[in-house]
């Protein structure tokens, strides 16, 4: 359930700590009031989405994510398994996923977008490029909520 | 009934049955109608339907006896009847001869049947009238016959009486089953109104009649009875209650009497209620005034007080009640009937309570109460009712109609009262139990009989049929011996005759053939039956055959005699066979006789050679007997010796035989009768002018005894063998020619003799001759020894020599000479000359030579060949087998040759080697193959030649090269997989290296970023790891792409090349411009190539070209074509940029190989190494021509399909 439009949680699925680090302190700076909760692999993820304590010690609580940011190479179940999921599940079905990853690879690419992912952003090396993505986040979720006003009923 | 003859016969059984029993039963009735007709409570059938039933027996019987005016007469008396009975339905009730009337739908069936049985007898389609008349008649049956248990069918109920309806009902339904066939019956051909079957019938019938009668009579008789006694029991019981009745009021009126005066109200009260209670019989009491009003009445209801006022008001009253005073005694009344239907009277008691006063006492019994209690505990059919004087007391029974009455009983109950009994049995409900047996008995017995009368009828019919097939039987067998005796002769016939008989379809194929033609044609009956005639006829036959087999079986030829045709003998030999042939309509069959006439065509050809041969022949030919007289001589025989054939004949030859040999002549005669021909036996004979012959004789003594004799005229012979000798030069010139000649030693002289060839071998002049030894001189000294020894064996022993050997002649030749010689006996035995035959061999003998060192060379090429080689012949028998064939099969020569190959390797039947060899030797082509033997576990290639000797086969083994092959693959795969592997690792290292340089690029841009606590050297080094991590960076991804080329391969295609490089300059289209690069293309042909790659191959090269120029000088770049073949073309980029030193041109297309500083030129160097990967996967070849300040021109040669 959503909290409030203008404090969006934001849904990070990434086993690297490197990476969780950087985007967070990027949010930190770019985009305070985002709630941030971070996931490591992909059962966490559908743990948490289907309503399970996240095991996660990022998140204390588990309010449903108005945006999912998305690894594919992560442990016990990759990106694309859950991003099929996802989209699987009708309760979900919805839910904005973006998926940020270093994997340039054109296959990739194709896969998550026919998958039905948002968007699909390549982990850029440079911290300036870092922040303006999460800055262009933060745009794609105001606009997303205002254009879904329904989604607490889809929730 | 499938048969129709039983059919008929069932139903004619069935009238007649009928028939009989109509018959029987209606007399039964009429019997019964006229001996007992009207008896009261008798149960008698109507005598109407007992006539009609009479009448109607006699109709049946005369269709079932083809009785056709009696039939029909009978059938309109009935008609007529049945209209009688009809009309008497209008007659008054009471007239006597309403008797005869009967139910109207018995008259209609009636009349149906009579109708039926006029439509049978008179209209051949009568059986539809018959149909219709059966359906209405069965329907009218059941209903009548259900009538019995269901009322509501009352209506249709044929009897008037339930007995009667339960006879008449079930034997019209059996009548209205034969109506249909009535036709059949009388038109039928069997004759079945025999008196045997009459007789059965009738007695059957009539006594199952008679049973029926007399049961009925007996039944009948067993319920009047009970009836009877029935009346009794109620006649003394009604009697006795009204006795009682009467005593009770009597004995109340004088018990009150005695009272003196009536008793007080309270009491008679009690008393009469008492009454009233303990008799249910009473009504009502009352006591009358003698003013005849009622002072005291206690009555059961309040009914029984206005009945007894209504009584109290009836003229008659006073009459009977003064009487009832007058006689001191209780008194009946009539019987009263009130609305309710029940019936009172009341009995009045007169009592004179003071003396003086005639008061009565009047009480009302309830009379229907007293019979009721009467016949409460009767449960029987029977029925009973009470009247009086028209007034019914009780009625136990129901309408007057629906009862049968059985007895009526005249009752005395009171002095002037009278009651009759009625006793009745219900008419339509189900009759008592013991009226079922008589219909049950009566159809069971006509059931019997009818099956009696069927089985007898069918019994005769049996043994008529069985003597009739007998008798077919008897003729059946006669018929059947006297075709086997016809067929056993036939056999005979075809078993012992000489000649074949065979009998042809119109097909050709034989279809029977005798056993002689396995002596004549040497083929069993059974291998020529079933097959074509064209197996055995020879070939040049068939076309006469074919037609003259043709005439036979249209008819145009009768018969064919003497047809003669050549058949092949399964030997192969031709035997002829002269036929006499006929076609057989009736078998289609064509029936031929064959004989054998080769041997009497032999015969005849022999003897029409012979007597030609006699005639004509240049020999003289004669017959003579063993009595030395002529029998026949030729003309030859008459013109030779000049006798006339007359003289001859009759005459002994041995006039004309010279003296001296007239002892040979009778020694060869007698040595002819002992079995030994004569030949060559010379005698001289005289001639008509005495001149003498010199006859050669050969002569055979022939069976009949009689000497054939030829004899051929030698003396012209010696006359020509003189002239021969004279003529001998000629045949040396001969000799000389075919280098052939002949020699003579004597031994006597010495002397050799040489012919003129002779001498020209030995290169002498003719006539020259050496004697013998210097004539082995000539010999080649090693062979001279050998004919030295040749010639004195000969000399001393008589053996002779044939030689080859050399010599030198004359003239110094060398030849090859046969030499041959044979000893000449003198007339005492002992070796007298030497001669012989002298040969110039030398071509030959260099042919032979020649032929020998060609087998020799032919054999050490095939011992020296490295493949193996053998042969065999057609009988898979080897025949040659080479060393390195004894190796691979690891036999030897010995143990191979004059074996059969299957026997030596068994292995190989059924397998490739089998058929293949087995394919070539039968087809006459060779094969070659491949094939693995496992036996001596070898791979072998081989190729085989079939020949007409049989079969030539090479082979080798290619088990190396098999092995070689086998290793080759493994290798390709292990390659194939170590190369996926690389390529897998390429891609997996450069992503999985490119995540640790993105931190360490994010991490230095936060330490940056935070630079507070940084000074700027610190700042520089962190911007140098930066750019350091970049490079690597690009480097991974340089290596990625590379790796791609391979990876991200697509198929070939003819692709655009302008296309493409139109793609390329829009992509580069900023820097181009930035650049300010001219680029000029000229015409380019497609090329065959993956689009995406040519892509990139273009890219580099141009990008290159626009990068790699002088610094404030325009890059200008030409693309053209050159060297167009069909098949390739040069694409030829040029520049006019800073070039390169040609000795690193190899090192152009290394990867990460620069020319270049890094300062100025940007890029890693992997570009142009992908541009030759992708090249070298087109197969295309690229060469760089450059020189440093003077651009590049690369020239790229490219597949063009």
């Amino acid at each position: 359930m959503k909290t409030d439009t203008r404090n969006p949680v934001i849904l990070i699925a990434d086993d690297d700590p490197d990476d969780q680090l950087l985007i967070q302190e990027a949010f930190a700076e770019r985009c305070a009031n985002c709630q941030l909760c971070f996931v490591a692999n992909g059962v966490e993820l559908m743990g948490y989405l289907r309503g399970a304590a996240p095991e996660s010690e990022l998140s204390t609580d588990c309010p449903l994510p108005d945006l999912l940011l998305l690894d594919l190479n992560m442990p016990l179940k990759d990106g694309r398994q859950a991003l099929l999921e996802i989209r699987a599940d009708p309760a979900l079905r919805e839910l904005p996923t973006i998926v940020l990853t270093t994997s340039g690879n054109d296959e990739d690419k194709a896969f998550c977008l026919a998958q039905g992912a948002n968007d699909y952003i390549v982990k850029p090396s440079r911290y300036t490029e870092l922040l303006t993505i999460v800055t262009s986040l933060k745009i794609y979720c105001n606009t997303s909520a205002m254009q879904q006003p329904d989604s607490d009923n889809n929730a | 009934m499938v048969n129709s003859r039983n059919f008929t016969i069932f139903w004619l059984c069935a009238v007649l049955a009928l028939a009989i029993a109509f018959g029987s039963i209606g007399s039964g009735i009429l019997y019964d109608a006229l001996t007992a007709g009207g008896a009261p409570g008798r149960l008698s059938l109507k005598p109407g339907g007992g006539l009609l039933a009479i009448v109607l027996s006699i109709g049946f019987l005369a269709v079932v006896c083809r009785k056709r005016w009696l039939a029909t007469g009978l059938s309109i008396t009935v008609l007529v009847l049945a209209l009688a009975f009809a009309s008497l339905a209008t007659l008054p009730e009471a007239h006597a001869i309403r008797v005869l009337a009967i139910n109207p739908l018995l008259l209609l069936i009636t009349t149906l049947i009579a109708v039926s049985v006029l439509t049978a007898i008179w209209w051949h389609r009568g059986w539809r009238i018959g149909m219709a008349s059966a359906a209405v008649s069965l329907t009218i049956g059941l209903l009548s016959l259900l009538s019995q248990w269901y009322p509501a069918l009352a209506g249709f109920s044929l009897g008037s009486i339930a007995e009667s309806t339960v006879v008449i009902s079930p034997l019209v339904i059996l009548c209205s089953f034969t109506l249909p066939f009535l036709h059949q019956v009388f038109h039928r051909q069997a004759d079945v109104a025999y008196r045997g079957l009459l007789v059965v019938g009738a007695i059957g019938i009539v006594i199952t009649t008679l049973s029926w009668h007399f049961l009925r009579l007996q039944h009948s008789q067993q319920v009047l009875e009970r009836a009877q006694a029935l009346a009794d029991q109620l006649e003394a019981s009604g009697t006795s209650a009204h006795a009682v009745n009467l005593a009770l009021i009597r004995r109340l009126a004088e018990r009150w009497e005695l009272l003196e005066g009536l008793p007080p109200p309270a009491f008679l009260d009690l008393e009469i209620d008492s009454y009233l209670r303990d008799f249910p019989e009473l009504r009502l009491l009352t006591v009358l005034d003698p003013k005849q009003r009622p002072v005291m009445t206690e009555a059961r209801g309040l009914e029984y007080r206005f009945w007894l006022h209504e009584f109290l008001q009836q003229p008659e009253f006073p009459d009977w009640l003064e009487h009832a005073i007058e006689s001191r005694a209780p008194h009946l009344s009539r019987a009263q009937q009130p609305e309710n239907g029940r019936a009172y009277a009341a009995i009045a008691m007169p009592i004179t309570p003071l003396p003086g006063l005639s008061w009565a006492m009047i009480a009302v019994v309830d009379l229907t109460h007293v019979f009721e209690g009467l016949t409460q505990h009767l449960n029987d059919n029977l029925s009973v009712r009470v009247t009086t004087d028209g007034l019914t007391l009780y009625d136990q029974a129901g309408p007057e109609q629906s009862q049968i009455l059985l007895l009526s009983r005249t009752v005395n109950v009171h002095h002037d009262n009278e009651w009759t009994l009625h006793i009745s049995m219900p008419r339509g409900t189900l009759p008592p139990d013991e009226l079922y047996l008589p219909p049950l008995v009566l159809f069971s017995g006509l059931v019997l009989s009818f099956l009696l009368m069927l089985s007898h009828l069918f019994w005769r019919e049996s043994v008529r049929r069985s003597e009739s097939l007998q008798l077919l039987n008897n003729t059946l067998n006669y018929h059947l011996d006297q075709e086997r005796a016809l067929r056993s002769t036939n056999e005979r016939i075809l078993e012992f005759s000489k000649d074949i008989l065979c009998s042809i379809s119109r097909e050709g194929i034989f279809l029977q053939i005798s056993p002689a033609c396995e002596d004549i044609l040497g083929f069993t009956p059974e291998e020529l039956q079933g097959q074509h005639y064209d197996l055995i006829l020879a070939q040049e036959d068939r076309a006469a055959t074919e037609q003259e087999v043709r005439l036979l079986v249209s008819g145009d030829h009768d018969k064919a005699q003497g047809f003669r045709t050549r058949l092949r003998h399964r030997d192969g030999s031709i035997v002829t066979i002269s036929w006499t042939a006929e076609w057989s309509k009736a078998d289609n069959a064509l029936f031929c006789v064959g004989r054998d006439i080769s041997d009497e065509l032999m015969a005849e050809t022999l003897t029409r050679e012979r007597d030609q041969f006699f005639s004509l022949s240049p020999d003289m030919f004669c017959i003579v007997d063993l009595n030395s007289y002529f029998f026949e001589v030729n003309n030859t025989f008459v013109n030779t010796l000049g006798y006339s054939r007359e003289e001859l004949l009759g005459t002994s030859y041995l006039q004309l035989i010279h003296k001296e040999d007239h002892d040979a002549v009778v020694a060869a005669v007698s040595s002819l009768t002992e079995g030994y021909d004569v030949s060559d036996l010379h005698i001289r004979a005289q001639d008509n002018h005495g001149n003498e012959h010199w006859l050669n004789i050969n002569a055979i003594l022939s069976a009949d005894d009689l000497i054939y004799v030829v004899a051929r005229d030698t003396t012209e012979q010696r006359r020509i063998e003189q002239k021969l000798r004279e003529n001998e030069a000629l045949l040396k010139m001969a000799e000389r020619v075919a280098m052939i000649g002949g020699w003579v030693v004597d031994l006597e002289t010495g002397q050799s003799t040489w012919s003129d060839a002779v001498c020209a071998i030995h290169d002498v002049p003719p006539g020259q001759v050496p004697n013998v030894d210097d004539a082995l001189l000539y010999y080649l000294p090693e062979h001279r020894q050998r004919i030295a020894n040749a010639v004195q064996t000969c000399i001393d022993t008589g053996i002779p020599f044939d030689e080859q050997l050399q010599i030198k002649t004359a003239k110094g030749r060398l030849r090859w000479v046969r030499a041959i010689g044979h000893a000449v006996k003198g007339s005492d035995g002992s070796i007298v000359r030497l001669q012989g035959a002298f040969q110039d061999v030398t071509a030959s003998h260099q042919a032979m030579e020649q032929i020998r060192r060609f087998a020799e060379r032919q054999a050490t090429v095939f011992e020296s060949i490295t493949d193996a080689f053998f042969t065999v012949d057609r009988n898979w028998c080897f025949t040659y087998v080479n060393r390195r064939s004894e190796e691979l099969l690891h036999k030897s020569r010995d143990e191979l040759l004059g074996h059969r190959l299957w026997d030596m390797f068994p292995g190989a039947i059924g397998s490739e080697f089998d058929e293949n060899y087995r394919h070539a030797m039968a087809t006459g082509e060779s094969v070659s193959f491949e094939g693995y033997y496992e036996p001596l576990d070898n791979w072998l290639e081989i190729s085989a030649y079939p020949s007409e000797e049989g079969l030539a086969v090479y082979y080798r083994s290619i088990r190396e090269r098999k092995e070689a092959q086998w290793q080759l693959e493994a290798t390709m795969q292990e390659l194939e997989r170590s190369n996926r592997e690389l390529q897998d690792f390429a891609f997996v290292a450069s992503h999985d290296l490119q995540e640790p340089l993105r931190k360490i690029q994010a991490f230095s841009d936060r330490l940056i970023s935070r630079s507070d606590t940084l000074n700027d050297q610190d700042k520089d080094y962190l911007r140098r790891m930066q750019s350091a991590a970049g490079r690597m960076q690009n480097l991974i991804n340089d290596l990625l792409s590379y790796s791609r080329v391979t990876t991200r391969a697509e198929p070939m295609v003819s692709c655009d090349t302008r296309a493409i490089l139109d793609e390329v300059m829009q992509d580069m289209e900023t820097s181009i411009s930035q650049e300010q690069a001219r680029i000029d293309i000229g015409e380019l042909p497609a090329t065959w190539g993956d689009a995406t790659q040519l892509r990139q191959v273009l890219q580099n090269l141009l990008s290159n070209a626009v990068k790699f120029h002088a610094p404030g000088q325009a890059p200008e770049i030409t693309l053209t074509a050159e060297d167009l073949t069909e098949s390739h073309w040069t694409l030829v980029v040029s520049d006019k940029g800073i070039g390169f030193d040609e000795r690193y041109a190899e090192k152009l297309f290394h990867p990460f190989q620069r020319l270049h500083q890094k300062e100025g030129y940007t890029g890693t160097g992997i570009g142009m190494a992908i541009v030759k990967k992708i090249l070298d996967r087109h197969e295309a070849t690229v060469i760089a021509n450059s020189n440093p300040g003077e651009g590049t021109t690369f020239r790229i040669r490219f597949k063009r399909n």
